[in-house]
């Protein structure tokens, strides 16, 4: 024991089938067996990566945890499921990890590797508020990594969890295929690393979800609830009355006990007149009270923001030029949403812009400010401003404009970006006539000229053509519209898949190559590409032997049934359209490999 | 009490005012091969049957000359009056518009001065013109209390675009297309590409067609250019597809694939700068900058 270290917990576990003790100190967690070995056998600091894995409560038959470091797992035994959760709340609080405190409530499954379930109902992955609040360290599958870094690997792997391509790239190519390491890979991704991280820095602010429990139905049609203390946090926030029940009803010498307090809440109207679902509630007065009390508290708070004045403020302006279309009613029902004094109707358009001005005014830190500028503002001056009602704009005299002139250096020069030819309209002008040649001409021209519209102008050879021309025309785009479009119903997947792959190795190669292209100290790497690359082209070559009889004796595919089988016409087809399809690929390595070429 | 006219939605009833732009530029006119005269020989029995369609169809005419744009139809009366005799084997709507027409033409091409002082001959005064269509078309609408006209422009080019009317054909173009209002172009003759014309018809939902031919000039109007908005849905017309939106460096003025482009006031250049030319904000570009290479 070290002079600063403090032992924060201690039970009995047993490791290895030896029973023993078990304590966290600040800095680390160590066992040491029970048959009286002064030496601990497990040593765990806590400044060591680790992760924490516990078994589910109802599938596990006795209580159990596992500490997973530096390659080894220690699995430890224990005598109750709440000792686990004890020793998950000392190891996150010594970690020092993330704002979330430990997750479980009685009746939850314990921290599994599925996403953490706050209370805020995010959709799964690709989930977008994977800051801050999320618990901890989500579990991954994935070993092998470096970790030399072990933050920038810590993003990586966020980031693969997060979208579902980039996981599946990385599968392919790194892990499947062996076509580039793991730290190619990331090299060529560092503005995705860039923006991930950045990401994650940003701080969120509260959640604007209005508090809500949400029943998860789980397999045999139970539900289960999970109230999380940051769930309880944020009611306690919204519905103060709440809290002063909670404190009032709930400790050491109070009648309730917790979890017996939040689940009548959950059963009460009040939570479901939230969900506004009343049918299968049960009246509870606890939660009946709270309802009238919160009512009363938002119609009375408008008035409370004036110092308790529940006068409305009149102002001492009349306007003598109104008439009665000023003050006309439109013509609809009455409304009854917007009424003070109504205990019993509380509108959700109410509760909503309630809550949404508490999370804007938590956000920003200046509305206090204004607010208490206001507050001194109104003390000083009582009377109402009547100078904007008096000035006359006209007689103001004019700002200067705040506007910022644009200098372009060459106005015309600037419009003429689409102009592709220089010049061409300088030389408009007909070499044989002057300009004002050409217009006299047309002058005289047009003077009394009266056109026969009665004799055929058009003669019969120009209007053939010009039809033929237009249903040329219209062919082409017929045939664009409808039959280039490829079917793609009954493509065989055997095809679809060597296609896809190919896709994905000759682009990751291409990229590899023209990023090595022309710097100094990575012509090592070039060639190796150049080598990849005609390996690709082969393969591309390949595909038109690809039969189907081979597909279907490789072992992998023997699970595909003879239904998939298709004629060998279609099959042929196919190919052909399959090379069609990997044709810009092929283009673009050849192009590439005769610059390699020639480059060297 | 305003009512939003739905100006989107065509019935089998509507009245369909057509507004026609006829670019007159006579310098480019006698360059080809095919003469003014003749051309507005097939755009009037264009026009014709564009009346002959129904009752109500109309029609508004602009002239797009050198320097200038004109209304040649309709134009509120002026004292001298044309010729009053009635012609009872020609329908009275036809014979008005064509006369009219031909008369205002011929009052264009009197005055030589104002398009020999315009600089740029070359091409002609289309921004104009579609301003000036835009607003009759604004003015008819909003005098139609039932919504009942429907219109659409036609333009009927030979000129090159101008580089320097870029932006007002722009905000032309997408005022048009605010108002759902197609305007479909017919290149009568012209080697350029012609960007700013094919673009305005890809954008608001016309058609761009160029022809070989200028003699055949009234088959391809009727063909592609007759049917009015309603029947343009069940019909499939001849048109050019392919629109080319390449974009151009700003400051070498050559096609470009892979660009920069300045955040501030959106002009494209090839290759990174640190101010921007147009508006001189400081560019900073840091994604290049961390790669470690600056090309």
């Amino acid at each position: 024991m070290e002079v600063n270290e403090q032992k924060r917990f201690e039970t009995s576990a047993s490791y290895l089938k030896k029973p023993g003790r078990l304590t966290i100190t600040s800095k680390r967690l160590y066992w040491s067996p029970n048959n009286g070995e002064k030496q601990p056998i497990v040593n765990i600091l806590h400044s060591a990566p680790s992760k924490f894995f516990v078994g589910k409560e109802k599938v596990a038959q006795e209580p159990k945890f596992k500490i997973s470091t530096g390659g080894s797992d220690y699995t430890f035994s224990l005598s109750g499921w709440d000792r686990i959760q004890k020793i998950q709340e000392e190891l996150t609080t010594v970690k020092g990890r993330s704002a979330a405190p430990s997750p479980v409530a009685p009746r939850s499954a314990a921290a599994s590797p599925a996403h953490q379930r706050s209370s805020a109902p995010s959709p799964a992955s690709g989930s977008s508020s994977p800051a801050l609040r999320n618990g901890p360290q989500k579990v991954t599958n994935k070993t092998g990594a470096s970790l030399r870094n072990s933050d920038k690997h810590k993003l990586c792997m966020q980031l693969l969890l997060r979208d579902k391509n980039l996981s599946e790239q990385h599968r392919t190519l790194v892990l499947k295929e062996r076509c580039v390491t793991e730290d190619e890979f990331w090299e060529l991704r560092q503005d995705l690393l860039r923006d991930h991280e950045l990401q994650m820095k940003q701080k969120k602010g509260r959640s604007s979800v209005i508090p809500n429990i949400r029943p998860i139905t789980e397999e045999g049609g139970e539900t289960k609830i999970n109230i999380t203390p940051q769930l309880v946090q944020e009611i306690f926030d919204e519905y103060p009355r709440v809290k002063i029940a909670y404190e009032q009803n709930v400790g050491d010498n109070k009648p309730l006990g917790h979890k017996e307090f939040w689940k009548r809440y959950v059963q009460s109207r009040f939570n479901d007149r939230n969900r506004t679902n009343g049918s299968s509630v049960v009246n509870d007065d606890l939660f009946e009270k709270c309802w009238l009390e919160t009512e009363e508290d938002i119609n009375q708070e408008k008035e409370h923001r004036d110092h308790g004045r529940k006068r409305i403020k009149i102002s001492n302006l009349r306007d003598l030029s109104a008439t009665k279309e000023d003050h006309m009613e439109i013509e609809l029902e009455k409304d009854i949403t917007m009424r003070s004094g109504h205990g019993k109707i509380l509108s959700l358009i109410r509760r909503s812009n309630r809550h949404g001005e508490k999370i804007l005014e938590a956000s920003s830190s200046k509305t206090r400010i204004s607010k208490e500028k206001a507050k001194q503002n109104n003390q000083e001056h009582q009377n109402e401003d009547y100078m904007p009602y008096i000035t006359i704009d006209d007689l103001n005299d004019e700002k200067p404009e705040n506007a910022i002139r644009l200098e372009i250096h060459d106005q015309r020069e600037y419009f003429a970006s689409q102009k592709l030819e220089q010049g061409r309209d300088v030389e408009m002008t007909d070499s044989q006539n002057s300009p004002i040649d050409i217009l006299n001409e047309f002058k005289t021209d047009f003077v009394d000229w009266k056109p026969n519209l009665t004799v055929s102008l058009i003669s019969d050879k120009y209007a053939r053509k010009a039809t033929k021309k237009c249903n040329e025309l219209i062919k082409t785009k017929q045939h664009y519209a409808r039959e280039a479009i490829p079917n793609l119903e009954n493509f065989p997947s055997p095809i679809e898949k060597e296609v896809h792959l190919l896709h994905l190795l000759g682009n990751e190669y291409l990229r590899h190559f023209w990023a090595s292209w022309n710097s100094k100290d990575k012509t090592e790497k070039n060639k190796k590409m150049i080598e990849k690359l005609r390996g690709a082209l082969t393969r591309i070559n390949k595909i038109k032997k690809m039969s189907q009889d081979e597909e279907a004796l490789d072992s992998s595919q023997s699970s595909q049934n003879t239904d998939t089988r298709v004629n060998e016409l279609e099959w042929s087809k196919a190919i052909t359209l399959a090379e069609q399809m990997l044709k810009p690929l092929r283009d673009a390595i050849e192009i590439a490999l005769t610059r390699g070429r020639s480059h060297n | 009490m305003s009512v939003l006219k739905d100006t989107a939605t065509v019935n089998e009833e509507d009245a369909n005012l057509l507004v026609l732009i006829i670019d007159t530029n006579p310098i480019v006119w006698r360059k080809s091969n095919f003469s003014l005269k003749e051309a507005l020989r097939h755009i009037l029995v264009f026009i014709n049957a564009h009346l002959a369609l129904k009752h109500d169809n109309d029609v508004a005419i602009i002239a797009s000359h050198v320097g200038v744009s004109k209304f040649l139809y309709p134009i509120p009366m002026t004292h001298e009056n044309s010729d009053k005799t009635i012609f009872p084997n020609m329908y009275q709507k036809f014979r008005v518009i064509d006369e009219k027409v031909i008369a205002n033409m011929s009052a264009l091409f009197e005055d030589v001065d104002t398009p020999n002082n315009y600089p740029d001959k070359a091409s002609s005064m289309m921004a104009g013109a579609l301003s000036m269509a835009l607003c009759y078309i604004n003015r008819i609408t909003k005098a139609d209390e039932i919504g009942h006209v429907k219109s659409r422009i036609l333009i009927i080019s030979v000129s090159p675009d101008s580089p320097y009317q870029y932006i007002s054909i722009m905000n032309c173009i997408f005022s048009a297309q605010k108002l759902c209002i197609p305007i479909d172009v017919c290149k009568v003759y012209g080697s350029d590409t012609p960007v700013f014309l094919q673009q305005a018809s890809h954008i608001t939902g016309g058609k761009y067609l160029k022809l070989e031919m200028p003699q055949g000039l009234l088959q391809f109007l009727m063909i592609a250019f007759l049917p009015d908005r309603y029947n343009k849905k069940y019909l499939c017309l001849p048109g050019e597809e392919r629109v080319d939106f390449g974009a151009a460096c700003f400051c070498h003025k050559k096609i470009i694939d892979v660009g920069y482009v300045c955040s501030v006031c959106l002009s494209i250049f090839c290759r990174p700068l640190d101010e921007c030319s147009t508006c001189r904000t400081r560019l900073t570009l840091t994604s290049v900058r961390q790669n470690g290479r600056v090309i």
